[in-house]
């Protein structure tokens, strides 16, 4: 678990020009917090408490991208000699890896959470503390969905990462995001009532929320699991 | 040669550096140096064998060993981007005997500073920043994979006496690669000549210095019997080269043809081979020793010679497919 640890902190250092860890936990938090601090004090409106929310996100999304190129991009130059010299074993340096990155989707989804609960309960600088509470459980769910958003796409992209270099990874994903829409765009054409068959889905998953929490970790979980497997066989396969 | 269209092997390799030592890797572009440290680091995947360093399994104790390892590779593996000081932030929490007093004083003698960017230094600052960091953690082997390729002359003999330094308290060893043959002459205590993937010969510079002769003669003046003497050979269209060991300069000199020239004395010119005429001579189709008790040897491409017992390092593997 220390090597695990250790790894996550060499990554977090790495991300700072300067080897400072806190770096990326200072600019995790403070998008939120600002926009926490404008949603007090300016009283901001749902409208724009909804951009704030959405500008989070994809800022995060960004943030993840950047991430996994800033990581991987010197990998497969002389800088991913310090992967090979520094004294954890690799299967742990991957764990360490998954763990750095996945700070950015824990950090986006408990961000969601703390901005639109503030949001919530400051809307239009009117206290409203008992009704944000009262939306508390799905504002949670949101923020899980988006936490569970963020880790499902790391871990579709880090054995891409383990497997190619950085331009050929980054390929791949772009090849692969095309390819989704494509596929969507020919599955629409099946002469299927597509509105009735999506709201079928949406009914069986709102109707139950443990069920569909259930069924969302277990997904997690596995796609986890099978994601650390192909990037551990990968990397161990890797000559640096 | 153990080439394949895949890559590169590296054959049974066994090498013995006792503490309080240094050990010169030497060899042509391509033999194998790198490959050898990148094994030894488990950077590159071996597909048989076993690496014992420091007596010690480098898989199995992978992180022992390599906290007691300190390395300087031909070019940087920081970060261009990182400062000097993003240096120990990162390097110090790997090695429990991490010592930032001791960095800051190298820092200050290397004339390294803090809020420089690691990119800006020169190649000969930022390998001095390698050997800082590989200085700072009392690594006990410490391994140098042709660090001085770039440097200038005064740069090279500033890094001599810091490994002379630093093997002076009997504690450390370390194991040099290069091929600038000239670095090792002042410093090196045992060399390991390694050829296509093979250790050629293992052991005291000294008795490098002294197995090998360099004979050179007339074009052509080599008899049948001559030739079966040959390490190697290169032949020039006035003369040749060759490389004989030098316990065979007698009989080599008694085996010549009588045919081809009738004067013996000063038919041949023979001397004390270096580094680097060994490597010029036996790079292309080497003609490996023979099994002698005596000798180091090397017999179907092992090679093993145990100087010194006590805390050493030992390579025995068998590697293919890797990269050069």
């Amino acid at each position: 678990m220390n090597q695990i640890m250790l790894a996550a902190k060499t990554d977090c250092r790495s991300w700072s020009h300067r080897g400072r860890a806190w770096m990326i936990l200072a600019i995790l938090g403070a998008f939120p917090l600002v926009s926490c601090l404008l949603i007090v004090l300016v009283g901001l409106g749902d409208e724009v408490s909804d951009v704030l929310v959405g500008l989070l996100t994809g800022s995060c999304f960004g943030l993840m991208i950047g991430q996994l190129v800033d990581c991987f991009f010197n990998f497969d130059g002389p800088e991913g000699n310090l992967f090979g010299l520094m004294p954890v074993q690799r299967k742990n340096q991957i764990l360490g890896r998954y763990l750095y990155l996945h700070l950015t989707p824990l950090g986006m989804g408990l961000g969601f959470i703390l901005m639109v609960f503030t949001a919530r309960a400051y809307r239009n600088r009117v206290l409203d503390f008992s009704g944000a509470v009262n939306e508390l459980g799905s504002i949670v769910l949101a923020g899980l969905a988006l936490l569970a958003l963020g880790m499902v796409f790391l871990d579709l992209c880090l054995p891409l990462f383990y497997r190619n270099t950085a331009t050929q990874a980054m390929l791949k994903i772009f090849t692969y995001a095309v390819g989704l829409i494509v596929l969507g765009l020919l599955i629409a054409q099946i002469p299927l009532d597509w509105s009735a068959f999506l709201s079928e889905v949406l009914l069986f998953f709102s109707a139950n929320t443990w069920r569909t929490m259930l069924i969302g970790l277990a997904l997690l979980v596995v796609i986890d699991l099978v994601s650390k497997y192909i990037s551990r066989q990968a990397y161990l396969a890797k000559d640096l | 040669m153990a080439a394949s269209k895949e890559g590169f092997g590296l054959k049974d390799v066994t090498l013995d550096l006792p503490l309080g030592y240094i050990m010169g890797l030497i060899g042509p572009n391509g033999a194998g140096k790198s490959t050898l440290i990148k094994l030894i680091l488990n950077m590159i995947r071996r597909d048989s064998g076993d690496i014992q360093v420091l007596g010690r399994d480098n898989i199995q104790e992978e992180e022992a060993i390599k906290g007691d390892l300190g390395v300087v590779f031909d070019s940087i593996f920081l970060n261009g981007q990182w400062y000097v000081e993003a240096a120990e932030r990162i390097m110090a929490p790997f090695y429990p005997r991490w010592n930032s007093r001791r960095y800051a004083d190298y820092l200050q003698r290397f004339g390294l500073q803090p809020g420089q960017k690691i990119k800006k230094l020169s190649r000969g600052m930022q390998m001095k920043l390698m050997l800082a960091i590989a200085l700072s953690h009392d690594a006990r082997l410490l391994i140098l994979d042709e660090p001085t390729s770039g440097l200038d002359v005064l740069s090279r003999d500033e890094l001599m006496d810091i490994l002379v330094d630093y093997i002076a308290d009997g504690r450390h060893s370390v194991l040099f690669s290069t091929h600038i043959t000239a670095d090792l002459e002042s410093v090196a205590d045992f060399i390991t000549y390694i050829n296509a993937g093979s250790v050629y010969f293992t052991g005291p510079k000294d008795e490098f210095e002294d197995s090998f002769m360099l004979v050179q003669g007339a074009h052509g003046d080599i008899s049948r019997a001559q030739e079966s003497m040959l390490l190697g050979l290169r032949a020039y269209a006035t003369g040749f080269d060759a490389l004989i060991r030098s316990e065979d300069r007698q009989t080599f000199l008694e085996a010549a043809d009588p045919a081809h020239s009738g004067v013996r004395e000063g038919r041949y010119q023979m001397q004390r081979a270096d580094f680097d005429t060994v490597m010029r001579l036996t790079v292309h189709g080497p003609r490996q020793l023979g099994s002698t008790p005596e000798f180091h040897s090397v017999d179907g491409g092992t090679a093993s010679s145990r100087v010194k017992s006590g805390a050493s390092l030992s390579v025995r593997n068998g590697h293919e497919g890797g990269k050069q």
